[in-house]
This record gives structure tokens, sequence and C-alpha cells, in this order.
């Protein structure tokens, strides 16, 4: 058809480069919500203020008579209330110049595993 | 008719683009999850930011080898104590009206190989709607015997967990 | 020519195009990535500012607070130490809202909120009913974090004349105003790892402050006699050393700042408050003793001496408050 018209062509040429034009501004718009989200996400998913209080409570209550109480009572209340896998392991370090108690803590909810040894 | 034609060359060409403009942007647009301040994960992780630096504040020692104020509320069980200490930090800011945040909190202890919980704290007068999207901050705190926590005593020092429940109502 | 056909055609053409870009700005502004990236800005700021201790330059300051230059802070944290998230150090909240010495925005860009893109921000501490910022109020639209905490308070070694317990002076032979008061701060014992963070008291970082309150009656000097504190001695290990920085307050008017001014006697009428300051490089060390003397007299015979030591079982520490630390960027 050598005689068809294309003068009007050019409308739809317009209307596809707006098209692309959308597509690529969405993909770059999502990556930034993507990046708010990670970023708060992030921070929810880790158990920092968790990990924190285990730790201090598990150091106050190596000093008590009834230890192996306590820790029972924090490991069944993370697996029951806080869904998470808590271990503590303690046992005294006779040969310091001070006596001094070994933990090692084990955490694990699942998303964040922490591990600690220390000594106090 | 090749004149014929021509006379409605513009109308299709123009229809086409319109079709394909709003086609595509309504596949776009429904494609992606749009990111609204209404249901944020930046709200939810302030908030519970806020509710654990309360806590883990009110559980700093009062005076060297004393009681924290959080240990002592809740060996006396006196959740007004606890509401007054709480609050203001939850509530206070500076650059805006007060936060209208509220919480409920309960306490969980092990009864043999079974966890149990006792409410320690309700928001009076408030109606859960189930639709304010709430925050869940967790502390540890250590009993003594003596103490007034309505749980079975078991004579020996224990160590029961704080949970309490944030939202914006 | 403009034909109807292309007329129709362009309109169809323009009127979507018009039903798309009104589509678009909907989700765009709702989602405002900006008040995101502000939000994260501000929780990692306020995370800095309440859970670090901050950095200076020199491995030789252990703290940024006591550098002379701002350009030798790297990072400004609050914290008092690694490991106790929530309690804020005094002398580097002090520090930190001096305006003298830190420029806004600056500084605090340099090393608390770090980054090319420079945002504006606003850190305000609420607490004990006061309020303390840097930076300008925020805008409408603004990233907020607010976090809570303690600032941890000075340690005052108080002895009062009209307290019975302080009776150190009250010798029956003693009626003269020949007094010597020695206080001996012994640092091993106060730099102690086991002392809770918030009530540690640490000589190289923290004041350390004696108040002698009603001094006539503390040091049992007559009512027709005055008071004359004559001279402030500070030794270390039992040898006087030349050290300035402390400051004197007698009823709350600061009178002395420089050791020279000192020699002059001096009338002392009723509370004493000396302030001992940490300085960087101080002339002492960790195992040191330090005893800081007031010779109440010119008179160095016959004159009766009292030590007391400036310990966890003597000092007075107020209950620590808690306040609000809020950071705002935008």
């Amino acid at each position: 058809m050598a005689g068809l018209n294309e003068d009007g062509q050019w409308i739809v040429l317009m209307g596809f480069l707006i098209s692309i034009a959308i597509l690529a501004l969405m993909l770059i718009v999502s990556q930034a919500t993507l990046v708010g989200q990670t970023t708060a996400e992030g921070v929810i998913e880790f158990p920092k203020h968790e990990i924190r209080d285990l730790r201090s409570e598990v150091i106050r209550s190596v000093h008590l008579q009834t230890t192996d109480a306590i820790l029972e009572d924090m490991r069944l209340l993370s697996l029951k209330r806080n869904h998470a896998i808590v271990s503590v392991d303690w046992r005294p370090e006779p040969n310091m110049t001070h006596p001094m108690t070994r933990v090692m803590i084990r955490y694990n909810n699942g998303v964040t595993v922490y591990e600690e040894t220390l000594l106090v | 008719m090749v004149v014929r034609d021509g006379a409605t060359l513009y109308t299709i060409e123009g229809v086409a683009a319109a079709l394909l403009m709003i086609v595509t942007a309504t596949i776009v647009f429904q494609a992606i999850s749009i990111y609204t301040p209404g249901d944020t994960h930046i709200d939810d992780m302030l908030l519970e930011q806020l509710g654990a630096d309360a806590l883990a504040v009110m559980d700093l020692p009062q005076g060297q080898g004393e009681l924290t104020l959080l240990e002592e509320v809740v060996q006396d069980w006196s959740p007004d104590a606890f509401d007054a200490a709480f609050s203001p930090l939850l509530r206070e800011r500076s650059f805006a009206a007060e936060d209208p945040i509220q919480y409920s909190a309960e306490i969980s202890y092990r009864a043999g190989d079974e966890v149990a919980s006792v409410t320690f704290s309700d928001p009076p007068g408030y109606v859960a709607t189930g639709r304010d999207p709430a925050v869940r901050v967790t502390r540890w705190v250590q009993i003594h015997p003596g103490h007034s926590v309505p749980i079975p005593h078991t004579g020996r020092s224990q160590v029961v967990l704080l949970e309490v429940i944030l939202w914006r109502g | 020519m403009v034909t109807i056909d292309f007329l129709v055609g362009f309109t169809i053409f323009i009127s979507a195009f018009i039903i798309v870009v009104a589509m678009v700005p909907h989700p765009l502004f709702a989602v405002q990535s900006a008040r995101i990236d502000y939000d994260a800005v501000a929780y990692r700021t306020g995370v800095i500012l309440v859970e670090d201790p901050g950095m200076p330059t020199s491995p030789d300051f252990p703290v940024w607070e006591q550098q002379i230059d701002p350009g030798e802070v790297i990072r400004m944290g609050l914290a008092v130490e690694r490991g106790s998230p929530h309690i804020l150090s005094p002398a580097k909240v002090d520090r930190f809202f001096d305006r003298d010495f830190f420029t806004y925005p600056d500084d605090y860009q340099r090393s608390l909120i770090f980054g090319d893109y420079p945002y504006s921000f606003n850190v305000t501490l609420s607490h004990k009913g006061t309020q303390r910022s840097v930076g300008p109020p925020p805008p409408e639209q603004f990233g907020v974090v607010r976090r809570v905490v303690v600032v941890k308070e000075t340690s005052s070694l108080i002895r009062d004349g009209a307290d019975s317990a302080h009776n150190e002076f009250h010798l029956p032979e003693n009626l003269t105003g020949d007094q010597r008061l020695m206080i001996e701060i012994p640092c091993p014992t106060l730099i102690d790892r086991s002392v809770e963070p918030l009530f540690r008291i640490d000589p190289r970082t923290d004041p350390l402050q004696i108040e002698v309150r009603n001094i006539r009656e503390y040091l049992n000097v007559p009512v027709n006699e005055t008071v004359v504190l004559h001279e402030i001695l500070i030794a270390r290990q039992g040898i006087t050393i030349p050290f300035a920085a402390y400051t004197l307050e007698i009823d709350e008017d600061e009178v002395v700042s420089l050791d020279d001014t000192l020699q002059t006697s001096r009338m002392v009428p009723g509370n004493l408050t000396f302030t001992l300051h940490p300085v960087p490089n101080p002339p002492w060390r960790q195992a040191d003793t330090i005893a800081i003397t007031f010779i109440f007299s010119d008179n160095p015979d016959g004159a009766d001496h009292q030590v007391i030591t400036y310990d966890y079982g003597t000092v007075f520490i107020p209950p620590a408050e808690p306040g609000i630390l809020e950071v705002a960027v935008w």
C-alpha cells in the first residue's frame, strides 16, 4: 500500500514513549519504597533490646543461689512467649586470679542467631 | 479508497496511543505496592524502640545495689506506680502535642513446665477495635520471695516476663 | 491545514495523556521516599547519641568532650560508655549543647549526621523540666525519633555543720579558726568496674564536688570570729602539685577560678562548694590518690587536721531522672 498516509504515526510513537517513561519512573519509585521498608524491617527483625535484656539478666542471675531455676524460667518463657530458643551454659572458672564464671549464651529466634561467651 | 483511509488515520493512531498509555499506567500502578504513611513499618519500629527504651530506663537501679523501679512496681504489684512512670516517657514530645500512646501489660511466669500469664495493667475504658497496629515489647524482671505478684509462690527468686503491647489510640 | 480527523485523534491522545499524568502524582506524593530516608537518618543519629560514647581523633584522649578543637571529634556519642545505652554523661551533654564550642550545622554534620547530603536537623533533650536543643525548629514534614534516656548525676561529698553526724571538728579544746580539711580521693577505689555505670565515679571524666554547708558551725568557729579560707592545696600521692582546673563557689557565687587569687584571704560566711573538673592529660594516674586540703588558717602550728575519704560510702549521688532525647531530620 504505497499510498498509505503515515502522518498519524507520531502520535502512537509518543504514546509508546510515555508508557516507557512511566515504567521507568515506577521502577525507581518502588526501589525507594523497598529501601525504607527494609531499613525498618531490618531494625524490627533484629531483636537488639531482647538480646541486651537477656544478656544483662543472665549476668545478674549467675551470682544468685537458684541460677538453674532462673535460667529455666528464662528458657521456657523465651520459647513460649518470644518464640526464641535460649540456652545458657555456665560453669565456674577456678583457674583465674579472681574466681569467675564462664557463661555461654545462645539465642535463636529463627531469623537472628546470637552467641556469646563471657566471663563474669 | 486511499483517501478515505487517510481521513480516519489520526483518530485511529490517537486511540491506539491512548489505550497504550492507560493500560501501561494501570498495570504499573497496580503492580507496585504503594507505601503509605498510615501502615508504615517505620512507625512500628519507632514505637517498639520507644517502648523498649522506656522499659530499659525504668530497669536501671535506683541506687547502688538497690532494686530498679521496674522490679519494685512488679514486686509490689502496683500498676498505678508503673503507669505514673511509664506513660510520661511514652507520651512526651517537644515538636508536637502529646503522643496518644496506649498500652496494656501482662506478666508471664513459669509454673512447672507450663507458662501462664496474669494481667498487670489494662488501659481504662478502652474498647479494642482490632484495627490499631500494635507492637509488643518485653522485659525480664526478677522477683524475690515475699513479692505481691498474684502467682503461685515458689519460695525462690524467679524471673518473670513483663510483656507490654503498645498502640496509638 | 488542520483536518477534523487530526483534531479528533489529537484530542483523544491528549485526554489520555492528562488521565495518565493525573494518575502518577498520587502514588508519587504518597511514597515520599525522602520521609523514609529522614526517619532512617533520625534513627541512626538517635542510636549514635544514646548508645555510643563517641570518639575523638587522638587515642590519647579517651573521651571527645575534653577536646579543645571541635575538629578533633570524630563521633559525638553521649553514652557514658560502650555497653551502657540510655545512660548519658553530663559532661558530654553539656559539651554537645555548647553553642560556643560547636557550630551548627557543620560540626554536627561532620561528626554526628554523616554523609554528603546536607540534612537539616534538630536535637532536643528534655530533662528535669528544661529543654536544651541544637538546630532550628523543624518544618512541617520531618523524620523524628524519640529515645528515653537518663542523665548521670554528679557526685558530691557533703559536710554540713547543722548535721550532728558531721562533727569532725567538734572537739572541746578547739575554739579557733585554725582548721585543715583534707579530702582524699582514691582513684582506684572510685574506678571500680563492679559499680553500676549509672553510679560509677570516674575522676578522669566526671567532675567531683565537695560541699561544706554552714561552714562556721562545721568548723566549730565562735560567732565573733571570721572564717578565712587561706589556701587550697592539691596533692598527688602526698606531693603538692599545681592544678587549676577547679571552681569554688561561696553561697553560689563563683569567687575563685585561678590559683593565685586564692592566696589572699577570704571570708567564708555560709556554704562552700568546690568542684574539681576533669581535664585532658591530668597530672595523676589511675592508681593515684588525690588529696585536696582546705586550709582555713595561715597558722600551720596547732591546726586541727581532719581527713575524709571521697568514696562510695561517703558521697551523695542524687537519683538520676529520665529524660527524652528527640532527633528530628528534614
